[in-house]
């Protein structure tokens, strides 16, 4: 128990603001981290101490991140396809932005880079929120990752690229 | 592109609300009872199996060894 409440204690910030990253709202980012943490106190007996234990959570809250994402993404289009409350259903993936950590004052903007960040690519959303939100090194994301530091950069250029070309749009 | 990119900066780093990690030790427990339940049917189960099969091998032993030879042979022709 006590150990379950030091890595829940240790962690509970990187994976909450993490999820923050990737939904952008609150209740959504308080799901993935339960999930996650159930996930890590399930996992904990076979985790083989390969790598450190905050990359291993690292790559849980991204899976459960992008997997929570694609359910939500799914019952959207089910509610869209069907025809129900069509007009109820927002395009917008960031209808519901609800992030604790944007300042009102930048909201607008803020919710306008995460829509073009969201269009990217699983690997170049990632790339993107992980060097640029979470302030992570190369090195930190090669690891999480499970690619080579060129691997990162390379990703990391052509997310550049592809987000300047959206917002050029 | 990069100014842009530059009020990704102004985001805050917040601490998630007390009462997760009540829900997160609560979904722990549900996980274990429902392991349990699951547990308990499954035995529950088994020993039904297991007791059709030696109740059916025990009435097929008693029609071998003590109801054939009662019944005559006209008696199976004709019925």
């Amino acid at each position: 128990m006590d150990d379950i409440k030091d890595i829940y204690d240790k962690h509970k910030n990187l994976v909450y603001n993490l999820a923050l990253s990737y939904t952008a709202n609150k209740e959504d980012a308080e799901e993935i981290t339960q999930d996650v943490f159930v996930s890590v106190f399930k996992k904990m007996s076979i985790f083989r101490h390969e790598s450190k234990i905050e990359t291993w959570i690292y790559r849980i809250t991204i899976n459960k991140s992008l997997d929570y994402l694609k359910a939500k993404k799914r019952i959207k289009r089910k509610f869209m396809h069907k025809g129900v409350a069509i007009d109820q259903v927002d395009q917008s993936e960031f209808a519901d932005f609800n992030h604790p950590g944007v300042v009102f004052e930048n909201k607008e903007k803020i919710l306008e880079i995460y829509g073009f960040i969201n269009s990217l690519s699983e690997d170049h959303r990632t790339v993107i929120i992980l060097l640029k939100i979470e302030k992570k090194t190369y090195s930190d994301v090669a690891k999480i990752m499970k690619i080579s530091i060129g691997a990162v950069e390379s990703l990391f250029n052509r997310a550049k690229n592809k987000l300047d070309a959206l917002i050029r749009k | 592109m990069k100014d842009k990119l530059e009020i990704l900066n102004t985001i805050k780093r917040v601490t998630p609300p007390d009462y997760l990690f009540g829900k997160i030790l609560g979904r722990i427990d549900n996980k274990i009872q429902a392991s349990l339940i699951y547990t308990c049917a499954a035995c529950i189960l088994l020993l039904i199996t297991c007791n059709i099969f030696s109740l059916s091998y025990y009435e097929i032993k008693n029609v071998g060894s003590m109801d054939l030879p009662k019944m005559s042979i006209n008696y199976l022709e004709y019925e």
